[in-house]
């Protein structure tokens, strides 16, 4: 057990306590904080961020070595109003709350020029650069390639790259969140929003099966960052640009905002309630007729609530009618880091992008075994429609453009010979064209809900913005289809999933927190 | 009897700030807003928000880019102000850290349209150009360089700009 003693000034800037203590030191009477930290081995601005008391610092971070630059900051240029940082900088804050109003530096300042060419997702702005170089430990101790150094000396010390070698890893943009002020900036980001308007919610990436958790930063209905938000029991403090950049689609204008019924040849667009009833009423009947050639599509993109409710749904209708897991995307191998200078992975492991590109394959997939008791693929719901066995096919859907797309135009050409097929998807595909109900998804970020991990990890996932024109989040729809009142209130259908379904029983107050909860011991 | 006549005939008379002790047109009256140019004659505007945060009735949209000239980071690259919105408060005019957004003392503002009424960047450096031509609103702001908040005092303390003209 170990105890640590904080001192503190008397006024403790302005918010004075009451729990201090009168120690000596050399001589010296002093206030002091005493701090209980267990047998846990940590710094001092640790321990004392742990007894409420905040030592500013700009160098050091939780997931970095050590360096303590110390003396940094002089040659700060005063730009706060053209800086994307201001709002959520550091040094605004530090300033703020210890810092005097004038500066010391009679110097002429020192303005080198901005260096954009420093990699394809981030900027430069090196005259703001207060050299803790946290951005050179990250390449060097996470992504590996340490693509960035300190160049120069003293005064003229500056961020930079080698000639050629830009910052291109996919972990690059992280350097965006380190950097305690606006020198290294996200192009994406770049002066489109004062961070001031963003409304964050907290939220979970949707592009890999590691599950980061993220910060998803919107404001007037259209997502402009999404930010990693630090879990130790997901990916740690960082995400990688692939996640990062990946949610573009969920602005699009190519998204599919009203629900469509097919009239003749064309997708004529029909109000909700029309499309539920005809929907509810044609499924009905096709079950009537023959129970087994009626198959649902679960996609992993799906979050355990919807996917719960549309099995509930299907399975409802008749313990005949088929469940399939949609195509759980794979692009490549699970992509490690750090690297070495050539790429290859070294260990220990700091980072994984896994290569299975959905969110929530496993949850789905425990769905989908509670409910009949084994996993159907997508290949065989394909096989079954090629063989003309099915009369109804429910495509929940919901996936992000990707290269490649999630249906191939062989698969969809098999798609096509079911007479009632029903497409739920965010944009266009191969297969959206021979629908006979077409339906808007919603995207995850504009879902709550949960999503369970590669390693068993549940998630909460939270709308940061309502869906376009008159999208319904999925959801929303299948309680609709189940003749279900309400909103889908995703604590209530949560706990409800983990009455139904033993994988989730871990979630039975609704409540998952911050953090996830572990489903399995992984 | 004696006294000099209050009566303004407008609209044959108008008011003029400042022209006599019983003009109806106060020195520091809040009119149509105008964006101040720079010596090169660009916008002076930085698009740092600042106006819109600050402003009440949220009657300004900005959209921001990379600025195309050497000298500066960001520029609006569209920059619109909802007259009919406005509630002529003059916060835009306080908050701006470059001196580039000014209430004038045009007052008379029609116009035909809600949309006429939507004043963007051009028709706000137009209303610059036609105020400093008429005389009637001299740019009244220093330097409108970032940066100058980062400069010492100048001495014997800080002349705000409204004490400064008149």
């Amino acid at each position: 057990m170990a105890t640590v003693y904080v001192t503190l000034p008397p006024s403790n800037n302005g918010h004075p306590r009451t729990d201090t203590i009168d120690i000596e030191v050399g001589g010296e009477k002093l206030k002091a904080v005493a701090i209980d930290i267990g047998d846990a081995r940590l710094n001092l601005i640790e321990a004392a961020a742990r007894g409420g008391i905040e030592i500013p610092y700009f160098c050091w971070h939780p997931a970095l070595t050590v360096v303590a630059s110390c003396r940094m900051l002089l040659n700060h240029p005063l730009d706060c109003p053209v800086c994307d940082k201001a709002g959520e900088c550091m040094l605004q804050d530090h300033s703020y709350h210890h810092g005097r109003a004038t500066s010391r530096m009679i110097e002429e300042k020192f303005s080198p020029p901005n260096k954009p060419h420093i990699g394809s997702n981030v900027t430069l702005f090196t005259d703001r650069c207060i050299m803790c170089t946290r951005c050179v430990r990250f390449t060097r101790e996470v992504s590996g390639q340490a693509e960035l150094q300190v160049t120069h000396r003293g005064h003229h010390t500056e961020i930079d790259i080698f000639p050629g070698e830009p910052l291109n890893n996919k972990l690059a943009s992280n350097v965006v969140d380190l950097c305690p002020v606006g020198a290294l900036c996200s192009k994406d980001f770049l002066y489109k929003q004062r961070v001031w308007y963003l409304k964050t919610q907290k939220s979970v990436c949707a592009d890999c099966s590691t599950g980061c958790s993220i910060n998803v930063d919107g404001n007037k209905n259209v997502v402009y960052r999404l930010h990693p938000r630090d879990n130790p029991l997901a990916q740690g403090h960082f995400m990688c640009d692939d996640g990062r950049l990946g949610y573009h689609y969920v602005n699009s204008p190519e998204r599919f905002n009203r629900p469509r019924i097919r009239r003749g040849a064309e997708l004529a667009p029909a109000p909700w309630a029309e499309v539920v009833r005809g929907l509810r009423q044609e499924l009905a009947d096709a079950v009537k007729r023959d129970a087994s050639a009626v198959l649902g599509v679960l996609s992993p993109f799906l979050t355990c609530e919807e996917a719960y409710l549309i099995a509930k749904y299907l399975k409802g209708l008749s313990g005949q009618v088929r469940l399939a897991l949609g195509p759980v995307p794979v692009v490549g191998e699970d992509d490690t880091y750090p690297k070495d200078r050539r790429g290859h992975p070294i260990q220990p492991v700091k980072f994984t992008i896994r290569a299975e590109k959905c969110p929530n394959r496993r949850g789905v997939e425990e769905v989908l075994r509670h409910f009949q008791g084994d996993v159907i693929g997508f290949d065989e719901a394909v096989r079954s429609a090629q063989a003309g066995q099915l009369q109804a096919l429910y495509l929940a859907a919901g996936y992000p453009p990707r290269p490649g797309g999630w249906v191939s135009e062989q698969q969809a050409a098999s798609l096509k010979k079911v007479p009632l097929l029903v497409v739920q998807d965010l944009l266009p595909s191969p297969v959206s064209g021979h629908a006979k109900y077409l339906l808007p998804a919603g995207a995850w970020a504009e879902k709550d809900g949960t999503f369970v991990n590669h390693a068993g990890l549940a998630q909460a996932i939270h709308w940061a913005v309502t869906p376009t024109g008159e999208t319904r989040s999925d959801g929303q729809v299948f309680l609709d289809l189940l003749e279900r009142r309400g909103l889908a209130h995703a604590p209530t259908l949560r706990k409800e999933l983990a009455q139904e379904v033993p994988f989730f029983a871990a979630l039975a107050s609704g409540e998952i927190g911050d953090h996830g909860i572990a489903l399995t011991a992984t | 009897m004696l006294k000099p006549s209050v009566t303004q005939q407008f609209p044959e008379e108008r008011p003029q700030k400042d022209k006599t002790f019983f003009s109806l047109l106060p020195a520091n009256y809040r009119g149509v807003h105008r964006l101040n140019r720079d010596e090169q004659g660009r916008t002076k505007c930085v698009a740092c928000y600042m106006c819109s945060t600050a402003c009440p009735a949220h009657c300004i949209d900005i959209v921001a880019a990379p600025s195309p000239w050497p000298d500066r980071e960001k520029y609006p690259e569209t920059f619109v102000i909802d007259e009919l919105r406005c509630i002529y408060c003059g916060m835009c005019e306080q908050a701006c850290p470059v001196d580039a957004i000014e209430l004038t003392t045009l007052f008379d503002l029609t116009g035909f349209s809600r949309e006429e009424m939507m004043f963007d960047k051009e028709k706000l450096l137009s209303v610059f150009d036609e105020t400093v031509k008429m005389g009637t609103d001299p740019v009244r702001t220093r330097t409108g360089r970032l940066s100058v908040a980062s400069e010492l005092p100048p001495e014997g303390g800080v002349t705000t700009s409204s004490t400064a003209q008149m």
